[in-house]
């Protein structure tokens, strides 16, 4: 059996002809029709036509035309990526998970009816909008409907047929009972209404899929003695083309780094580690981006500090998300150039072609003859070539810990190290607190993102003074004995910051070369007048960016000729863009060249 | 005679035809005015930065449960919507205090809310909730694990059943009301226990 091209063609025009190849018709097929992600494959069961036409009277075409239109639409509505089946399923498992207290086989088969059921609304309200794809989604849904015998799941999907109906503006008669749920229905967010496509924004998925859970949930607890639907009813209707531990588990290392990349982009650093998790609970094996060697050790004068792996692989995927473009500067180099200035005696052994048998007879005399002396010398010269990096960035108390939450400074420090780094340039890192310690410009790209994502947590103490004005007694006392106890973060206004930077450290790092430097601080520092006046001293520092985010109010005198730029900014979703956008200014040399000159 | 050259070669683009209008109209969605009051009343919250920061000039504190009932929650919702919002706190997780602040607001919706019983799904939360059942005077379930001072200063019909694990100081306050079920563990009971009727069903501290 095979199917009309044509109409293949026409389904696919209704998509704008998305990349995929012809659907494939199997004898039989559990879920009557599905698309499979992990090929990207299309198949319809032909016993599922079959049984369709010849119980509701439609067309074998028409028939062939809904299923095709609603498979395809899982490609290019939703879910569409594997990075939302990872989320959905996540975000399924903490809201109906049942914590080992149902059995995990029927567990999974209602996150995965839920979830299936979801991907269907989201698909086909997205069709009923659409005039051409109306009719053929409505006509096929309608006769599907009829070849369901389980209650449950006829009463889901008259539910969502009469939704589907109410959303093509054509009136349908819906049972009294189910009236209630078609309201709560109509809460739901399946597609944006700004742009018809199904919810980005990772917070409203999951909005939309705990509301659509709690109805099918509700509706379970109502007609269904088991509390789990029948999946023993073969048709297009049934659960069964969406497992969610299959999609994941026959994923490839590469989709599913790729998934985790995409998810990483949209979650906090917190619930992406609950994810990782979350995976490995399942049995989903994950790509293993573990650096081949440890990373260095992080001595300072109070121990060993560690470095969460974990941290600094998230840090890493997402950085990837804001890509640098790099061009090279002209920079002041030393280089060496070869010249010939004197003769010696050439010998048997040494190279023939530097000799200079003209000065001897023409004939090559050992010990007779000339050759050139070819001699190298240094010279001063400018050349097209990237400054080194180097990153300083406070860790102290004040600063958020990059391994509970996104750390905006973090991130664009990891960023531009990555695109110096990509560049040949060598990166070197300053990690401040109550201590300082120095990383040596390095091209080992792990440990230099190590020591950017290392969290020291000093140079911050409380001020009980404030803090008892601030606390009721009762808390205040409860503060004092026991600490530990204390509900919420001591108050940055309570937070005294005692932190001056090490001149030794940063002398030695702007010893050499050509520098550009990245600062992230909050203020606070006793010593950054003076840092700065160094700074702008120092020859071999290129450029340099200081973004405080002003927590501490600290007050500097920006030198309007100077190198150094120093940004203000009160929101730190901000730090990336101007990162960003300085980071490319200073390598795009010809841009920034002509921006200045216009 | 001569003949004209005749072109055989067929033009694709022959056969293709303006492509007709789709007529593509908006999804009709009709958001609960509840649940999206109870979601800008929290944004507000949370935007009102730490506790006491004003503490020179008697500003109102942040999480004050007086100033939440009285400005921040809406005029009208049901104990459904409560129970939607709950999966609405987790964009909010990495606000400051959001353990004290969800946890004083939810109380303060659930006490607000109309009808007598109340359940809330908090498993999905990275943060476990302080203050959860403050000043509560009906029935609440709880399902996922809370922080501290659960069932701080109840009424005389509140009851909790927790399907999960409480944190210190259950029961704090100078509240004698109440009754609370812990399906799971607390790690303190508030001494002196104001409150009478503790229990805890698995491990933990049994009183």
């Amino acid at each position: 059996m095979s199917i009309d091209k044509k109409l293949v063609e026409k389904v696919r025009g209704w998509y704008h002809f998305p990349p995929l190849r012809e659907p494939e018709i199997v004898p039989e097929l559990e879920g009557g029709a599905h698309f499979d992600f992990s090929t990207s494959d299309t198949r319809i069961s032909e016993k599922f036509v079959r049984e369709i036409t010849e119980r509701t009277g439609l067309s074998r075409d028409e028939c062939l035309e809904g299923i095709l239109t609603h498979e395809i639409g899982h490609y290019m509505i939703f879910p569409r990526t594997l990075g939302t089946i990872m989320l959905s399923g996540k975000m399924l498992d903490d809201f109906f998970g049942s914590r080992g207290k149902e059995p995990a086989e029927a567990e999974r088969k209602k996150q995965n009816f839920i979830f299936q059921t979801f991907a269907d609304m989201t698909d086909d309200t997205s069709s009923v909008l659409d005039g051409n794809r109306r009719d053929s989604i409505l006509k096929m849904r309608t006769a599907s409907q009829q070849t369901i015998d389980d209650e449950v799941n006829k009463n889901i999907r008259s539910l969502m047929l009469g939704y589907l109906h109410r959303q093509a503006g054509i009136g349908y008669q819906l049972e009294d009972g189910l009236k209630p749920y078609l309201e709560r229905m109509l809460q739901i967010e399946f597609l944006s209404p700004e742009n018809n496509r199904a919810p980005q924004d990772p917070q409203k998925l999951r909005l939309s899929l705990f509301q659509w859970g709690d109805i099918v949930n509700d509706l379970l607890k109502q007609h269904g003695a088991s509390g789990t639907p029948s999946l023993d009813d073969l048709s297009m209707n049934a659960p069964g083309d969406a497992d969610i531990d299959e999609i994941l588990k026959n994923a490839p290392a590469g989709e599913i780094r790729r998934a985790l990349r995409e998810v990483s982009d949209k979650i906090s650093r917190g619930e992406y580690k609950q994810v990782r998790e979350w995976l490995k609970e399942r049995g989903v094996e994950l790509p293993d981006s573990s650096p081949e060697k440890p990373y260095v050790t992080i001595g300072t004068s109070r121990g060993e500090l560690q470095v969460d792996e974990e941290t600094v692989r998230y840090y890493r995927e997402l950085s990837k998300e804001y890509p640098l473009p790099v061009h090279r500067k002209p920079i002041s180099t030393e280089k060496t150039k070869k010249s010939f200035e004197e003769t010696e005696k050439w010998v048997i052994g040494k190279e023939p072609l530097q000799a200079l048998p003209n000065l001897s007879g023409g004939m090559l005399l050992p010990g007779i003859t000339r050759k050139v002396r070819v001699q190298e010398r240094k010279i001063q010269t400018t050349d097209y070539d990237i400054p080194h990096l180097l990153t300083v960035i406070d860790s102290s108390g004040s600063m958020p810990n990059p391994s509970d939450r996104k750390s905006q400074a973090v991130l664009a420090a990891v960023c531009a190290a990555r695109a110096y780094h990509v560049q040949d340039s060598a990166v070197g890192v300053i990690n401040f607190s109550g201590d300082s310690f120095y990383l040596p410009y390095t091209r080992d790209l792990n440990n230099a993102l190590a020591a950017i994502v290392a969290y020291q947590g000093g140079g911050t103490s409380v001020d009980m003074d404030i803090l008892k004005k601030m606390l009721r007694p009762e808390e205040f006392r409860l503060y004092e004995e026991h600490p530990e106890l204390h509900v919420g973060r001591v108050p940055q206004e309570a937070l005294k910051k005692t932190v001056d930077l090490s001149l030794p450290s940063f002398r030695k790092a702007l010893e050499s070369g050509s520098i550009d430097l990245l600062m992230f601080t909050d203020g606070g520092i006793g010593n950054l007048e003076e840092v700065l006046g160094f700074f702008e001293e120092t020859n071999t520092l290129h450029r340099g960016t200081i973004i405080l985010t002003d927590r501490y109010a600290q007050p500097i005198t920006e030198k309007k000729d100077g190198k150094i730029r120093i940004y203000h900014i009160k929101d730190e979703k901000d730090i990336p863009n101007i990162v960003i956008g300085d980071v490319r200014g200073n390598l795009n040399y010809h841009a920034s060249h002509y921006a200045a000159q216009k | 005679m001569k003949t004209k050259p005749q072109l055989n070669a067929k033009d694709i683009f022959d056969s293709l035809r303006r492509e007709r209008n789709q007529q593509q109209s908006s999804p009709e969605i009709v958001p609960s005015k509840g649940l999206a009051g109870l979601i800008d009343g929290f944004r507000r919250l949370t935007r009102m930065g730490h506790l006491r920061t004003d503490y020179n000039t008697h500003c109102p504190e942040a999480y004050n449960y007086d100033l939440v009932s009285e400005i921040l929650i809406p005029e009208s919702y049901t104990a459904h919507d409560v129970r939607t919002f709950c999966a609405a706190l987790q964009k909010f997780q990495d606000t400051e205090i959001f353990e004290i602040k969800a946890g004083v607001y939810l109380s303060s919706a659930v006490n607000h809310a109309p009808e007598d019983s109340v359940e809330l799904p908090l498993a999905h939360l990275r943060k476990d909730l302080h203050y959860m059942g403050y000043k509560l005077n009906k029935k609440m379930r709880i399902v996922g694990n809370v922080g501290m001072y659960l069932g701080c200063d109840m009424g005389p019909k509140g009851e909790i059943l927790l399907k999960g694990n409480a944190g210190d100081m259950v029961g704090y306050g100078a509240s004698h009301y109440g009754k609370i079920t812990i399906e799971g563990t607390a790690k303190s009971i508030s001494e002196p226990a104001p409150l009478r009727d503790v229990v805890c069903v698995k491990g933990g501290v049994l009183k």
